[in-house]
């Protein structure tokens, strides 16, 4: 990954709570969080449906009103300095839609006068070009499939060249060789203007790919801040998997012996050890002279941190 | 930034819907249909009265002025209130709030749509009741600028208050964009005077712009005259509403950012 970090810490979140519902029976969505983000740094936000991600996000965007704590931006605070911050940020989700009855052209256009981009049109035109939209410029989205949507919807985050960028789950509704371009446009952006960026999503192996370090949210509040590989290493299980043939019970019986978990499907076994067990398995399998005609070590993922850490809260 | 107009987010808002209203049929109709369909069905029944009572004088006059000076009212309103409920319909108004527009700027782009489309709708409306019954707006002189001044202002603080319970209420209340204004119709003395209504009703009438802008009306077409007195009590009560009704929108938005509902409109 290019290091386009330095060590100023352009987003600082402190003591963030929103509660909502009426005062007799308030709902806590974000529960007293604190978080710092780098200049340049790509920050995962992760969490279970109701973590609180999009809670956070909305504020972050101002358009939910805390109930405490506060939100600097740029060294300044949201509240009081809603409209400048806001001009050198922007946000993409697949969640909401743009004016469906609009070209591509005109949406693009309406959002560059939203953020008060000088020659408007030029930049629209230049933005199109870049992400490869001319051929649908003239199209109104109705018309256009989820793959071009999500590109406009990114194109339109690109038009004011933020510095800080909040992408929510930018790309959901993609087929993999779709998200993976998407994902390199955002990277070479990131890479080209030395840009922030806050992005949650539900693909672990995206978040691995693309993120610096993982904020993970549980019920509203923080419960792990570290790496993907380190919060992938904090689980101790790997899982190692096998076509046996042969001698099948015999082999589940020493797995039960020595207290590992198995999952069997027909010919197809895993078996989920911690690390320093496999050597063992191997002799073991040797030594009983159970062959297996395919072997795959799994290690520890951020999508085994995620759902490990779900189920344990 | 803390310019009192952030002009480029106005003209966004004016781009955005119009680029819209050219491809929606629906918001065509909005501007065109339903006020032709009242001048065709107007026009002809105050013919037939005419025809049939022809001691009344100036019928067809009353009846069209009548339509097309309301048509300010409801159509004022209406254009306050499509360019929120189209961005909510959109699942836009995330998108939308998370640029650095602020209300200011959203609702001066939604005046000045609708400025535009009124132009579009009076003249419009003028032709055609011109071609169909002969009938010249512009007969009311130089008092259908000050009517039209107030029954626009009608339009806005109508459509600011609706604007407000739809983000107080959600889509539970967006039926009022097309029909609260309709509850000060009778009490409006559109095609009758104020002295005809119950005691109680004259009572609602005199706290209403609208009632003295059409009182003035009927003067002018029977009289030819009218009472400056009446325009300046309706541009009076008008100021304080539209004052009330903005400081109750920005309440109610402000209200919507805190208990999150602006983005559950969405």
């Amino acid at each position: 990954m290019v290091n386009t970090m330095n060590d100023e810490m352009i987003v600082e979140v402190r003591n963030l709570t929103k509660k909502f519902g009426p005062a007799n029976a308030k709902s806590v969505a974000v529960d007293n969080i604190s978080f710092s983000i780098k200049e340049g740094e790509i920050v995962g936000f992760l969490g279970p449906n109701g973590a609180g991600k999009t809670t956070t996000i909305q504020m972050l965007l101002g358009l939910v009103i805390p109930t405490s704590g506060t939100i600097d931006i740029f060294h300044k605070s949201l509240f009081q300095h809603r409209e400048e911050i806001l001009s050198e940020m922007n946000f993409s989700s697949t969640y909401t839609h743009l004016p469906w009855r609009l070209s591509v052209f005109e949406n693009l256009y309406v959002v560059a006068l939203l953020y008060s981009v000088k020659n408007a049109r030029d930049k629209v035109a230049e933005v199109i070009k870049k992400m490869n939209l001319e051929e649908i410029k003239d199209e109104t989205i109705d018309k256009l499939s989820s793959g071009w949507i999500t590109r406009v919807n990114l194109a339109r985050t690109f038009l004011n060249n933020p510095r800080l960028i909040l992408l929510d789950e930018p790309t959901a509704s993609l087929d993999p060789e779709g998200a993976d371009e998407i994902r390199k446009k955002i990277l070479e952006y990131r890479k080209r203007e030395k840009a922030t960026i806050l992005w949650t999503s539900h693909n672990m192996a995206e978040v691995e790919e693309v993120c610096d370090r993982v904020i993970f949210l549980h019920k509203g509040k923080i419960i792990a801040e570290d790496t993907p590989r380190g919060l992938a290493k904090t689980i101790k299980f790997c899982r190692v998997s096998f076509i046996i043939e042969e001698k099948q019970d015999e082999f589940l019986r020493i797995i039960a012996q020595n207290k590992w978990k198995a999952i069997v499907s027909d010919k197809f076994i895993t078996i989920e050890l911690v690390e320093e067990d496999i050597p063992l398995l191997i002799q073991i399998l040797a030594e009983e002279e159970i062959s297996y005609s395919e072997i795959s070590i799994d290690k520890p993922t951020l999508e085994d941190f995620f759902i490990s850490t779900a189920r344990k809260k | 930034m803390n310019k009192i107009l952030n002009y480029s987010a106005v003209k966004a808002i004016v781009m955005r819907h119009l680029f819209e209203w050219r491809r929606n049929l629906d918001r065509v109709v909005d501007t065109f249909w339903w006020s032709t369909i009242d001048i065709i069905f107007w026009g002809l029944t105050s013919s037939y009265i005419k025809q049939n009572n022809p001691q009344i004088p100036n019928i067809v006059t009353l009846f069209l002025g009548g339509i097309i000076l309301w048509t300010f009212v409801q159509n004022s309103q209406r254009d306050i209130n499509m360019p929120l409920l189209n961005d909510a319909w959109n699942r836009n108004l995330v998108n939308l709030f998370s640029t650095p527009i602020r209300l200011r700027d959203f609702i001066a782009g939604t005046l000045v749509l609708g400025l535009i489309k009124l132009s579009m709708s009076f003249v419009f409306l003028s032709v055609v009741a011109f071609l169909l019954y002969q009938f010249n707006i512009f007969y009311l002189g130089y008092f259908l600028i000050l009517a039209m001044v107030n029954l626009i202002l009608v339009g806005w603080w109508v459509g600011f208050i609706i604007s407000g319970l739809i983000l107080r209420f959600s889509y539970r209340v967006e039926a009022f964009a097309w029909s609260l204004v309709f509850a000060i119709y009778p009490f409006s003395a559109i095609f009758y005077p104020v002295d005809i209504l119950p005691g109680w009703a004259q009572a609602v009438a005199k706290v209403l712009p609208t009632s003295y802008i059409f009182e003035s009306m009927r003067s002018i077409i029977f009289d030819g005259t009218f009472s400056w007195g009446n325009i300046i009590i309706s541009f009076i009560l008008n100021l304080i509403y539209l004052t009330l009704s903005i400081l109750f929108l920005k309440k109610m938005f402000r209200e919507s950012l805190r208990t999150g509902r602006l983005v559950k409109l969405n």
